[in-house]
C-alpha cells in the first residue's frame, strides 16, 4: 500500500498528467523504491490510486523488467553477460559472484535479503568488462576482489544504517 | 466518400477508412486472420492477414499519379508486407493476395504460431470449428521445422474464475479477448502479463475474471485457449444440433443458437442479430439454462386430494378444473375468477391467456405484474417508443441517450454494452441514477438524485430545454397539443428549485439538459429506479408510475425525438415478454394493443388479496412468501417447477419450456422474435397455450388453433400493433447482402439461421397522430428524516426459480446481503459481513453488511428478487425504495 | 449306339467313383464351435479398447471414432480427468463408450481415425446375442483385457494357403 507521503507525491505527479492512468509507471516506480519490489497490496494500491483495474497494473507490472514482484535484496547487482563481455570474461565473472555468494549459477537474491545477482542484457560498456550496475551505479573493469570489496562495503554502510 | 481499389485483380469500390481485410471481404477475397475481429479495434498482433501493397506514384506537381509507357499507372509497393486488418484503403491502392510471397509468409506465420501450439486437436472443443485449424490446413505447413522437445510448455487447465478455463498452451495471444473485456464490455479484468515466450493471459480481479459477458470471449477466442466449464469436453462440435432460440432472462432479447446434444442443452452461443444483441450474449443468458434438464421439473397434472397433490391424467385434471370454474362461476359469477400469467410466456400464450378469462369466463381480472414486474409497468412506448429501424449498434456523435433509473449492466447486459458502445462511438450519454451504476463511468453527465425525485429532475431538464427554445421545430408545433400548457406549468420548474428537491447541482441539470436537447437524435431509456414508488405513495404501480412515464413522454415529444429511428422511449421492462405483456393486454385495464377496457378488472393485488373466488396461475410465482387468501377456493399453476405458489395449488398442469416448443417474444425495443423448439418436452408436460386451448374447449368454446402459428395469426388479425406478422415471416432469413455487410466472425462451425423478427411502429411513427403533451404533478419528493433510503434494486444474478437451478453460476448468486457504503459503515461502526437490522414498516430483518462503493452515503440497498426475499418482506413486492432504520445487530 | 452306351457307363463310373473316393477322405468341414478355424492377426472383428502399460486407458474420448464412423454406430460421451479419478493421460477421458454391433460394418475407419490407436478392430467374431439390445456393448466390455479363449489366431507369417504354392515362413 502506498504510504501518505507517497500519495502526496503520486498526486504531484498526477497535475502533470491530463488523464490519471497515464501516471501508472511513475506511480508504480513511486511505490516500489521502499522495497526494491512490489507486492500484491502495493499494485493495488496503484489501481486504486488511479482509479483503474487490477489486472492492468499487473500487466503492466509483468511487462517491464525494471518492475519486481519477487522479493529484491536491497542492493540489485547486474552484470552483462552478452556476447561482448562473454568474451571478455563476463560469465565467468558472474558465475563466481554467484559462487562466493552463496547463489545458485543463475543468480538470486542473498539469505539476509541484502543482494539480488542477476545477468543481465547490455549495460552499454562493452569496454570497461567485467562491469556491474548496483542500484542503477556503474562500477566498471571489476576483478573479483574489487567486487567483493564494494559488496562488503554496501554490507557495512546497510549495517551501519 | 468512396474509394476504389484493387484486390487480386478485382476492383472494389468502397468507403473511406474501410480497412483491406475488410473491402476484400466485399469482393469476395477471404484475407485470413486471428486477432482480427470486426466488433474490436485493430491490432495487427497476429500477423496472419500480411498481404502486398503497393500505392500509385502520384507527380507532386500534378497531383496525377504518374503513367508507365503502357499508359498504367506506376505502383510504389511497399518494401514489406502489410498487415490488411489495420491499413486502410486509399485510391488507387493495389492488393495482393494470392502471390507465392503472401503465400510463403502465411505459411510462416502459421509455422510460428504452431511451434509450441499443443496441436491436441482431438481433445480440444474448438476442434472442428476453429480457426487456427481451418487456417493451418488452408494455408499452413504439413510439417515443421522446429524440435518437437523444445516445444514450451505450460498450464493445460487455468481456471479463470469458475465460468472460464484457460489452456495456455493453445493461446496464441490474438489478445481477442482482452481486447473484448476493456473495448466492449469496459470490464478490464483480463491483461497479457510479461512478454515474449512468458507471455500469458491473465486475470487478477476478485473474484477472478469479475464479468458479466465472459462467455463471449470464448466463442470469439480463435484457438481452443478459452473454453467455458459448462461445456468443456462435453460434446465435439459437429455432434451438435443447432436450433435458433431466444433469451428467456430479460427483455432485450437476445437472438441464441441452442446447440443440443441427446435432448440435452450442451452451450448456448449468442446468434447474430446486429439490432439486438450483435453477436454477444451475457453469461446469465449462456449459462443458465440448466433448469430446462433439471430433475425437479414438473412432468405430470397433480391433483390436490385430501390434501396432498397426486398424479393424474391430463383429462382428468383438465376436466377437474373445467368442472370447478364452471361451478364457481355458476355460484359467484365470471367475476369471481381471475388469472395472473408470468411475463416469461410467449406472446401466443400471453394472447390465449387474456383471451381465456376476457372471452371465455367473461372478467377482466387479468394481470402480470407480480414479482419483479410488480415495480414497474408501461405505456409510453406505445406512443413514443424508439422508431422502427432503431439500431444502437450503429449510432454516434449526434445521438444523445438519457438512462434514467436503469442499472443496465444488471437488469439488461446487453443493452449495457450497446449503449456503452454508443458512448464510445461519440454519443452523449447522460446518466441519472439515485446510486452510482458500471454506466457513469462512460457517462458524459452523471446527474445523482434522492430517490423518489427522478421526476421533479426530468421536469427541470423540460424547464431548460423550453427555456433555451431546444424543442424539435419541425415536430413540435403542429404534431403536439397542449405545449402552452406544459409549458405554463413546467414554468414552475427552474433548475435551481429542483437542484433543492432532487439534490443535483442547477448547472449539472443546465449542462445535461442542454446536451440532450442539443443532439440531433435522442433516446431516453428509464428504468425502475425512476418511479416515484416509494412509502407514502398509495395506489398501483401504474400509478406510482404515471408521473415519470409522462415527463420521459413529454421530454422526447417537445425535443423532437420521436417518430424516427434511434429517437425515442425504451423501458427497461424486467422479463423476456414484459413488452408482450403490456402489449397484449394482461393488465384489468387495458385490452390488447393498448385499448383501454370499459370496466376494469382487479389488478394482481387485489385478486391476491382475495378479490377472486378462483385463480389461474402460469408461469409466475405471485405466492412466493404469501400465505392463500382465505376467500380463495380454487388455484390452478401451470409451471415449470413446484414453486410456492404451486405448492399451494389445487390444481398443477406442467408446462413446457421455452427450449422445448416454439413461440414468440416481444422485447424492449418491440421487436417481435420467433424461437424454435429444440428439446423433448420432459413426461407429459405441455406447452402453457395448448393448456388454456384445452381449458378453453372444455368451457365451450370453439378454440381450435392448431399451432402456436396460429394464435400468431389470429393475433395479426385483431391486434393492429401486430399486422402483418406471421411465422414465415419470422423466421425469414435475413437477406444475404445485410448479413455480408456485417458478417459473423470465423470461429463458430454452424450456420447460424440469422433472423430479425419485425418491430411495430410506435404510434408517432404514423405522421398523422396527434400526440399529447399531458400534465401530471410529480409525486411529494420522499421526505427526510432519520435513518436510511433503502432501495432495492434488480441484479442480474437474483434468487430467480430459473437461474436456482443453474449450479455453475451458484458462486455468482448475490446472496442477501445490504449494501451500505463506507462512511455509513464506519458511523454505525460495522464492518465488511457484519450484521445489520434493518426495519420498516413494522417488519425487521437481519442480514450482513457489504460494504462498497456503489451506494451513496445515506442509502442501503438490499438486491431485489433474493433468496428468501428480504427486500420485498420490507418494501412490500411493488415498493423501490422507503426509509428505513440500520442498527448494528 | 452301343458307342454311346459304353462311353456313359465309363462317365458315371468316373463320377461314382470320384463320390465313392471322397466317401473315405476326411471331411473339409469344420466341427464349428468344436472345431476351431484361427483367423488371420488382421481379421476385424469385434472392437477392442487399449490401454496403456500402466493401466490407464488410450481413449481420450475425442469422438472422432464416431465421427469416421459410416454407419454411425459409436457414442462417446467425454469427461474431464481429475486427480481421484484419473483413466487416461491427459485432461479428456471417455466416460461413455458404447458400438451398436448390430449397425457395424467393420469396416475399420474407427481405427483409422483413432489418435492414439486406442479402437482397435480385433478377432472375436462370435457377437450373437438373446435380444437386440445385448448387441451395444458398452465400455467395460470393450475394454482390454479381452481375449476369449474360444479365438485362435493363425502364425502371422502365413499369408496365403501353402497348397497354392508359396509358403513364406
Amino acid at each position: 500500500m502506498l504510504s501518505e507521503a507517497e500519495h502526496q507525491e503520486l498526486n504531484e505527479i498526477l497535475k502533470k498528467y491530463p488523464d490519471k492512468r497515464s501516471a501508472v509507471l511513475p506511480a508504480l516506480y513511486i511505490a516500489q523504491r521502499a522495497r526494491n519490489y512490489l507486492t500484491d497490496d502495493d499494485i493495488r494500491g496503484v489501481a486504486e490510486a488511479l482509479d483503474i483495474s487490477v489486472t492492468e497494473v499487473q500487466a503492466i507490472v509483468g511487462f517491464y523488467t525494471l518492475l519486481r514482484k519477487d522479493p529484491t535484496g536491497k542492493y540489485i547487482v547486474q552484470v552483462c553477460t552478452d556476447l561482448p563481455c562473454a568474451l571478455r570474461g563476463a560469465e565467468e565473472f558472474y558465475r563466481r559472484l554467484c559462487q562466493r555468494l552463496g547463489l545458485p549459477p543463475q543468480g538470486g537474491t542473498t539469505d539476509d535479503g541484502l543482494f539480488t545477482v542477476e545477468a543481465v542484457v547490455c549495460l552499454a560498456a562493452c569496454d570497461k568488462v567485467p562491469l556491474a550496475q548496483i542500484n542503477l551505479k556503474y562500477y566498471e573493469n571489476l576483478s573479483d576482489d574489487r567486487i567483493d570489496a564494494i559488496l562488503d562495503g554496501l554490507r557495512r554502510d546497510s549495517e551501519d544504517a | 466518400m468512396t474509394v476504389t481499389l484493387t484486390i487480386d485483380g478485382r476492383q472494389a469500390t468502397v468507403p473511406k477508412g474501410t480497412l483491406i481485410v475488410e473491402a476484400a471481404k466485399q469482393v469476395g477475397i477471404e484475407i485470413p486472420v486471428f486477432c482480427y475481429h470486426p466488433k474490436l479495434e485493430p491490432v495487427g498482433m497476429c500477423r496472419m492477414c500480411l498481404v502486398t501493397v503497393g500505392t500509385p506514384l502520384v507527380n507532386r506537381a500534378t497531383g496525377q499519379s504518374q503513367l508507365d509507357a503502357d499508359g498504367l499507372p506506376i505502383i510504389r509497393w511497399f518494401p514489406k508486407p502489410q498487415t490488411a486488418c489495420t491499413m486502410s484503403v486509399s485510391e488507387g491502392m493495389v492488393v495482393i493476395t494470392d502471390s507465392q510471397e503472401v503465400a510463403a509468409d502465411r505459411k510462416a506465420i502459421l509455422e510460428f504460431l504452431l511451434t509450441s501450439h499443443p496441436l491436441d486437436c482431438p481433445v480440444c472443443d474448438k476442434g472442428g470449428e476453429c480457426p487456427l485449424q481451418d487456417l493451418t490446413y488452408r494455408h499452413g505447413p504439413g510439417v515443421s521445422r522446429f524440435d518437437y522437445d523444445s516445444k514450451h510448455h505450460s498450464a493445460k487447465r487455468y481456471p479463470l474464475g469458475d465460468l472460464i478455463v484457460l489452456d495456455r498452451e493453445r493461446c496464441i495471444l490474438c489478445a481477442r479477448c482482452t481486447r473484448f473485456q476493456s473495448e466492449i464490455a469496459q470490464d478490464p479484468v483480463l491483461a497479457i502479463e510479461n512478454r515474449g515466450r512468458d507471455a500469458r493471459i491473465v486475470s487478477y480481479s476478485n473474484p477472478v475474471f469479475d464479468s458479466h459477458y465472459s462467455g463471449n470471449t470464448t466463442d470469439i477466442c480463435p484457438v481452443g485457449a478459452l473454453t467455458s466449464r459448462d461445456f468443456r469436453f462435453h460434446a465435439r462440435a459437429w455432434e451438435l444440433t443447432n436450433i435458433p432460440s431466444l433469451c428467456n432472462h430479460c427483455g432485450v432479447g437476445c437472438n441464441t443458437v441452442l446447440s443440443t446434444r441427446r435432448g440435452q442443452i450442451a452451450r448456448i452461443m449468442p446468434r447474430q442479430n446486429e439490432t439486438v444483441n450483435e453477436v454477444w450474449i451475457c453469461d446469465k443468458g449462456r449459462f443458465g439454462h440448466h433448469f430446462n434438464s433439471s430433475p425437479y421439473r414438473l412432468t405430470m397434472p397433480l391433483i390436490r386430494r385430501d390434501g396432498e397433490l397426486v398424479e393424474a391424467s391430463w383429462d382428468d385434471a383438465l376436466q377437474h378444473v373445467a368442472s370447478r370454474l364452471t361451478s364457481i362461476i355458476e355460484a359467484h359469477g365470471s367475476d369471481s375468477i381471475g388469472g395472473i400469467a408470468g411475463a416469461c410466456l410467449p406472446n401466443e400464450d400471453l394472447y390465449l391467456f387474456q383471451k381465456f378469462l376476457r372471452e371465455v369466463i367473461g372478467t377482466h381480472n387479468v394481470d402480470h405484474r407480480v414479482g419483479l414486474s410488480a415495480t414497474f409497468e408501461d405505456d409510453t412506448v406505445y406512443a413514443v417508443g424508439v422508431g422502427t429501424g432503431t439500431d444502437l449498434g450503429r449510432v454516434g456523435r449526434d445521438t444523445a441517450f438519457l438512462v434514467i433509473g436503469s442499472d443496465l449492466d444488471q437488469e439488461a447486459p446487453i443493452l449495457y454494452l450497446r449503449v456503452a458502445g454508443a458512448a464510445r462511438h461519440g454519443a452523449t450519454l447522460i446518466t441519472a441514477g439515485g446510486r452510482p451504476t458500471k454506466l457513469d463511468k462512460q457517462s458524459n453527465h452523471s446527474l445523482r438524485y434522492r430517490y423518489g425525485t427522478a421526476t421533479h429532475l426530468l421536469l427541470g431538464m423540460i424547464h431548460v430545454i423550453l427555456e433555451a427554445n431546444l424543442t424539435g421545430n419541425e415536430t413540435v408545433p403542429h404534431r403536439v397539443n397542449g405545449l402552452n400548457e406544459l409549458r405554463a406549468n413546467v414554468a414552475d420548474w427552474a433548475p435551481e428549485r429542483v437542484a433543492e428537491i432532487t439534490g443535483v447541482p442547477p448547472d449539472e441539470i443546465r449542462a445535461a439538459a442542454r446536451a440532450f436537447g442539443e443532439a440531433k437524435n435522442g433516446i431516453v431509456l428509464y428504468g425502475p429506479e425512476g418511479l416515484g414508488w416509494g412509502n407514502g405513495t398509495q395506489g398501483t404501480s401504474w400509478e406510482a408510475g404515471s408521473p415519470l412515464r409522462q415527463a420521459v413522454a413529454n421530454l422526447v415529444t417537445l425535443t423532437g425525438f420521436i417518430g424516427r429511428p434511434n429517437n425515442g422511449v425504451i423501458a427497461v421492462l424486467p422479463h423476456a415478454n414484459s413488452r408482450g405483456a403490456a402489449d397484449l393486454g394482461v393488465v384489468p385495464d387495458r385490452l390488447p394493443g393498448y385499448v383501454p377496457a370499459e370496466r376494469p378488472g382487479l389488478n394482481a393485488q387485489e385478486m391476491l388479496g382475495g378479490g377472486v373466488r378462483a385463480l389461474l396461475v402460469a408461469g409466475a410465482d405471485p405466492l412466493a412468501g404469501v400465505t392463500l387468501a382465505d376467500e380463495l377456493e380454487f388455484l390452478v399453476v401451470q409451471e415449470l417447477f413446484l414453486t410456492q405458489t404451486a405448492q399451494q395449488a389445487d390444481v398443477i398442469l406442467p408446462a413446457a419450456a421455452l427450449a422445448e416448443r416454439d413461440g414468440t417474444f416481444t422485447n424492449l425495443e418491440r421487436w417481435v422474435q420467433r424461437f424454435d423448439p429444440g428439446l423433448p418436452v420432459p413426461g407429459q408436460a405441455r406447452p402453457d397455450w395448448t393448456i388454456i386451448r384445452q381449458l378453453a374447449v372444455l368451457l365451450g368454446a370453439d378454440w381450435a388453433y392448431a399451432t402456436v402459428g396460429g394464435v400468431l395469426a389470429e393475433m395479426a388479425q385483431a391486434i393492429p400493433l401486430y399486422r402483418g406478422m406471421s411465422y414465415e415471416q419470422l423466421s425469414q432469413p435475413v437477406s444475404l447482402s445485410r448479413r455480408m455487410s456485417h458478417y459473423i466472425y470465423a470461429g463458430m462451425s454452424f450456420q447460424a439461421e440469422m433472423r430479425e423478427g419485425m418491430q411495430w411502429p410506435a404510434l408517432a411513427e404514423d405522421g398523422s397522430a396527434k400526440l399529447e403533451l399531458d400534465w401530471l404533478d410529480p409525486p411529494a419528493p420522499p421526505a427526510e428524516g432519520d435513518g436510511f433510503t433503502l432501495v432495492a434494486p434488480r441484479v442480474l444474478y437474483d434468487g430467480g426459480t430459473l437461474l436456482g437451478q443453474a449450479e455453475i453460476l451458484g458462486t455468482r448468486l448475490v446472496q442477501p446481503h445490504i449494501a451500505l457504503s463506507s462512511a455509513d459503515a464506519a458511523a454505525l461502526g460495522v464492518l465488511d459481513g457484519q450484521g445489520l437490522q434493518v426495519s420498516a414498516n413494522g417488519q425487521s430483518i437481519s442480514l450482513p453488511a457489504r460494504v462498497d462503493g456503489l451506494v451513496p452515503q445515506g442509502v442501503v440497498a438490499i438486491p431485489r428478487n433474493l433468496k428468501g426475499a428480504p427486500a420485498e418482506s420490507l418494501l412490500g413486492e411493488g415498493r423501490i425504495f422507503s426509509r428505513v432504520k440500520v442498527v448494528k445487530g | 449306339m452301343l458307342r454311346e452306351v459304353w462311353s456313359g457307363s465309363i462317365e458315371i463310373l468316373r463320377a461314382m467313383w470320384i463320390t465313392l473316393k471322397h466317401f473315405f477322405r476326411p471331411p473339409v468341414t469344420n466341427q464349428y464351435p468344436d472345431d476351431r478355424v484361427p483367423v488371420y492377426p488382421r481379421f476385424r472383428a469385434r472392437h477392442v479398447l487399449k490401454r496403456y502399460e500402466n493401466g490407464l486407458e488410450r481413449c481420450i474420448g475425442c469422438s472422432l471414432c464416431a465421427a469416421a464412423c459410416p454407419t454411425d454406430c459409436i457414442l462417446v460421451i467425454a469427461a474431464e480427468n481429475t486427480e481421484e479419478n484419473r483413466r487416461s493421460p491427459g485432461e479428456r477421458y471417455a466416460e461413455v463408450y458404447e458400438i451398436n454391433l448390430l449397425r457395424c460394418i467393420f469396416c475399420g475407419y474407427c481405427a483409422e481415425a483413432c489418435p492414439t490407436e486406442a479402437i482397435v478392430l480385433e478377432h472375436d467374431f462370435e457377437l450373437s446375442t438373446h435380444n437386440r439390445w445385448d448387441a451395444i456393448i458398452t465400455q467395460e466390455e470393450l475394454l482390454e483385457p479381452h481375449e476369449p479363449d474360444y479365438i485362435l489366431i493363425r502364425d502371422d507369417q502365413v499369408w496365403v494357403e501353402p497348397k497354392w504354392g508359396h509358403l513364406t515362413k
